[in-house]
């Protein structure tokens, strides 16, 4: 990957792996610096990344900065720790894309960096193994335990709302 | 496939997800149609499906694009042997750094030769490096110990640094005789300074700046509940301290004193629409912190 290459995938992907990481973290400046942590590294290694892989090499690198993080600060905690918390969820609820997006803050890190690649990147299963670390299928069991949580969450949330009306 | 009570609300997942072949996607069809409960399940995993929101852009896009030039730098580091750290400045800022390091290695060496060809001279606390090299001076012989450029103004220095006791100056050396111990002082050592702001990085042209330096403080969620507050002082002067100490395998506590915080300073000097910005990052043992200050000076 020459220079120019370099800022072609700055201009093309910088804010679509910013949007991911921001999405996961819910920080601005924490995802800010992740990216840039991320393209800082990718120029460090530039001459050894192809071209065509770069995208995904970006993706990779800002994820595994990212978990890094969320590791140390622990800002993110695992739907274990959440599912107490359930009960909450309704007294704030004001519509579908807010309810969807508390679900997603209760999912682990996770299974909430595979969803978002898959939705928000579109990527299959094998790409988002690539990027995340994970198997082919063990991506494919946290997108589909991804895809239970979220809808049972609305499920539930709409039930005992209807149920309260 | 067969599709049942049992197990339909996982192949509607399946067929969410595209997993499914063509003909057993018109069979999940077929089978959503003629189940209300099936039909509702579907409606809610639709709802799962995240959309970004494409007006969300990252900040300062500018920041990260890259000149080959700038890379010319990072070459000074390695030539004079710096393995795992790299430092990467303007052409500015390397003349500067070099010019620094002539300087510091100028005044350390006729310091040491003096020295080491004379025994008795003694020196005086101030131009000593600090309490690092903390000890007793025996009653013929001691040494000078001139540390880098900044310890030659005490003035400049923090007096809250704690004193380690150290071993001998890079290029010093040391005859079998000759049990070099300095007397405990109390100057002193140079301190690292870091500057940091409060500001959000858009608003760095607003950095404030007190007394010639840039001053500020942050309790920032990187650093929370792992250092209470991280309130250095930096200079790229103290860079160049440090870039010398870690060059030399036998000053490498000396690294670590100037820099008992911070495991790895990185600095890149940066200009954009003609306005030069400092991103200063500093790593430590638990954190990693990234500032971009508009300027950068020695107090």
């Amino acid at each position: 990957m020459n220079e120019k290459e370099y800022n072609i995938l700055v201009e093309n992907q910088a804010d679509a792996v910013y949007r991911f990481i921001l999405k996961c973290t819910k920080h601005e400046e924490d995802a800010q610096d992740v990216v840039q942590d991320a393209f800082e590294k990718i120029w460090m290694n530039r001459q050894n990344i192809h071209n065509e892989k770069a995208k995904s090499y970006l993706f990779s690198t800002a994820y595994h900065t990212m978990i890094d993080k969320i590791r140390k600060v622990k800002r993110i905690t695992s739907l274990e720790e959440h599912h107490e918390d359930m009960h909450f969820y309704t007294e704030e609820y004001t519509g579908t894309g807010e309810m969807i997006e508390r679900a997603l803050n209760q999912l682990p890190a996770d299974q909430k960096s595979v969803i978002v690649l898959r939705d928000y990147e579109g990527y299959a299963y094998n790409e988002i193994g690539d990027i995340t670390g994970l198997s082919e299928s063990q991506v494919k069991v946290y997108i589909h335990r991804a895809r239970t949580f979220l809808k049972n969450y609305i499920e539930k949330t709409e039930n005992y709302v209807h149920g309260n009306k | 496939m067969e599709i049942n009570k049992e197990n339909y609300r996982e192949v509607l997942i399946s067929y969410l997800e595209k997993e499914l072949s063509p003909a057993e996607e018109a069979m999940v069809e077929r089978y959503i149609q003629e189940n209300g409960a099936a039909s509702r399940e579907w409606e809610m995993l639709n709802l799962t499906r995240l959309k970004p929101d494409m007006t969300v852009k990252f900040p300062n896009k500018q920041l990260l694009f890259r000149k080959e030039a700038e890379d010319v730098v990072a070459a000074a580091p390695k030539v004079i042997g710096l393995r795992n750290t790299i430092y990467r400045f303007s052409a500015i800022a390397i003349a500067a750094s070099l010019l620094a390091f002539a300087v510091i290695m100028y005044m350390n060496r006729p310091a040491n030769t003096v020295a080491d060809l004379h025994p008795n001279t003694k020196t005086t606390p101030e131009k000593q490096l600090g309490s690092n090299r903390a000890g007793q001076t025996t009653a013929d012989n001691s040494t000078s110990n001139e540390g880098p450029k900044a310890n030659m103004n005490p003035g400049t220095i923090a007096p809250e640094t704690k004193s380690t006791p150290k071993g001998n100056l890079p290029g010093k050396t040391k005859k079998d005789n000759n049990k070099i111990q300095n007397p405990p002082v109390n100057t002193p050592k140079p301190t690292i300074i870091i500057v940091e702001h409060p500001q959000p990085k858009d608003e760095m042209a607003t950095l404030p700046t007190t007394g010639g330096k840039i001053q500020g403080s942050e309790e920032g969620n990187e650093i929370n509940g792992q250092l209470p507050q991280l309130k250095i002082n930096h200079t790229v002067a103290t860079v160049a301290q440090k870039q010398k100490a870690e060059t030399d395998t036998e000053d490498k506590s000396l690294a670590e004193n100037l820099f008992d915080l911070a495991k790895k300073v990185s600095l890149k000097k940066k200009t954009i629409n003609k306005q030069t910005y400092y991103a200063l990052s500093i790593e430590t043992n638990n954190v990693k912190v990234n500032k971009t200050f508009k300027s950068l000076t020695e107090q």
